[in-house]
C-alpha cells in the first residue's frame, strides 16, 4: 500500500523531536506553543496526520496502526533515525503505537490526555462532570442521547464541526475552540465533516492498536500528562501500570485541550522528560 | 541586489492566488498590500504555516524567523496584511 503525502516542516536544531497532534487538529495546535519553545535547543518536527490539515486523504487506512506506519515512513524520509515523540489525544496513542512497533526509534515518549483504545474500549461525554459551558452547547444542540455515546472523542468533534457549518458564528466558544474562530473555521469544519464521510476513517478509528503484552518493548522514559479531571484517565492508570518507564503527571483543573490552554505547564513537564 | 517590499508583494499576490485558488472566500476584489489574511481570505492558522513553508521555499529560498512576524505574547496575531509579510521579507533579505 502507498503511504500518503504528509505535509510537515521542521524548526530549530538539536536533539530531533517529533510532535503529533489529534483527531481534527493539525500541526497548528503545536507551532504557536511547544515546538517554538522547543525548538530553541532541538529540531522540532511538525506534521499533519493522513486526512488531516495540508496532508493527503486516502480513502482508508485511519487505524492507529496505519498512523503511526505513516510516521514511521516521515522519520526515514526525513532521515530522522531516532527521536522524542511527543503526541496529544489522538496523537498519544500513534506515538505509543510507533514505539512498541519500532522502540529503537524513539527515544522518549510523552502521551497527553491520550485514551488508548486497547485500554478504554469506550469513553462517554459524562465521564467528567460538570461539563463546561461549551461542551453543555455542543451536545444541547446537537441533540440526541449523549449518555449513550461510547465514541465521545469523534462524536463530539464530529457535533463541533457540523454545528459550525450548519450555523457558523452561533454557539459558545472554549479557551480552546476546534477548528478556530474565524471565517477560515467553516473550511477546517467541512475538511473534517467530509474526511468522515469519503474515507473509512469512522470504521477505523475505534479499531485497537498493539496489544499490551507487548509494551514490555517500551522501555524509554515515557510521560503521561494528563488533565485532571480526563475522560482518558483509564487509559492513563493502565499504561501507569504496563510502560516499565513512565511517569505519571496530572494537570490539575485543566481541560483535553491543555498543550494550548497551559503552554507554559506543558513545556515544563516535556523538558523535564526530554532531560531525562 | 535585494527585492523591495514592493518587489516581495508582487509575490506574495502571486502566490497567494494560487495558494486559495479553490477557497469558496468570499473575498472577490484584487489581492494588494491592505489585503489581510484572516479578515479578507478566510485563513485560518494552518494556512499561515503552510503559507509560510511555501514563502520559505517558493519566495525567499531560506528559513526566516517568521515567529517574530506570526507570534505576539505567546499567541498567533490577531490578523496579517500582506504589505506585512512583504516589510518583513524585504528586511530578512537585507540581512
Amino acid at each position: 500500500m502507498s503511504l500518503p503525502r504528509l505535509a510537515h516542516q521542521q524548526l530549530g536544531s538539536g536533539p530531533e523531536v517529533i510532535l503529533v497532534h489529534g483527531l481534527g487538529a493539525n500541526r497548528a495546535f503545536w507551532f504557536g506553543n511547544l515546538a517554538l519553545n522547543l525548538a530553541a535547543d532541538h529540531r522540532v518536527t511538525l506534521y499533519d496526520l493522513r486526512g488531516h490539515g495540508y496532508s493527503e486523504r486516502p480513502a482508508s487506512g485511519y487505524s492507529v496502526t496505519d498512523h503511526a506506519a505513516d510516521l514511521l515512513a516521515l522519520m526515514d524520509e526525513l532521515a530522522i533515525p531516532q527521536a522524542a515523540l511527543i503526541g496529544h489525544s489522538l496523537g498519544g496513542a500513534v506515538a505509543l503505537e510507533l514505539a512498541v512497533q519500532a522502540p529503537q526509534r524513539v527515544r522518549q515518549l510523552a502521551l497527553l490526555d491520550s485514551r488508548i483504545q486497547r485500554l478504554q474500549a469506550s469513553m462517554y461525554l459524562h465521564e467528567v462532570e460538570p461539563l463546561s459551558a461549551y461542551e453543555q452547547d455542543v451536545a444541547r444542540r446537537a441533540g440526541g442521547d449523549w449518555r449513550q455515546e461510547p465514541e465521545v472523542g469523534l462524536r463530539f468533534i464530529e457535533a463541533a464541526a457540523r454545528l459550525m457549518l450548519a450555523n457558523p458564528g452561533e454557539g459558545l466558544r472554549d479557551d480552546y475552540t476546534p477548528f478556530g474562530e474565524g471565517r477560515g473555521a467553516r473550511r477546517a469544519a467541512r475538511q473534517f465533516v467530509e474526511l468522515l464521510e469519503r474515507t473509512t476513517l469512522r470504521q477505523d478509528f475505534p479499531q485497537p492498536g498493539a496489544e499490551p503484552a507487548r509494551y514490555g518493548a517500551v522501555e524509554m522514559p515515557t510521560l503521561l500528562l494528563y488533565a485532571q479531571p480526563s475522560r482518558a484517565l483509564k487509559s492513563a492508570a493502565a499504561l501507569a501500570a504496563a510502560l516499565p518507564q513512565a511517569r505519571l503527571q496530572t494537570l490539575a483543573g485543566v481541560g483535553h485541550f491543555f498543550p494550548i490552554t497551559h503552554p507554559q505547564a506543558t513545556a515544563e513537564a516535556v523538558r523535564a522528560l526530554l532531560a531525562r | 541586489m535585494p527585492l523591495s517590499s514592493d518587489d516581495y508583494t508582487q509575490k506574495l499576490i502571486t502566490l497567494l492566488e494560487d495558494f486559495t485558488q479553490d477557497w469558496d472566500h468570499d473575498y472577490r476584489g484584487a489581492m494588494q498590500r491592505d489585503t489581510r489574511l484572516f479578515a479578507d481570505l478566510a485563513f485560518e492558522s494552518i494556512d499561515i504555516i503552510q503559507l509560510v513553508v511555501a514563502i520559505q521555499e517558493e519566495v525567499l529560498r531560506a528559513k526566516a524567523p517568521f515567529e517574530k512576524l506570526l507570534m505576539r505574547e505567546g499567541r498567533y496575531v490577531d490578523d496579517l496584511s500582506i504589505g506585512q509579510i512583504a516589510d518583513f521579507l524585504a528586511v530578512q533579505a537585507a540581512g
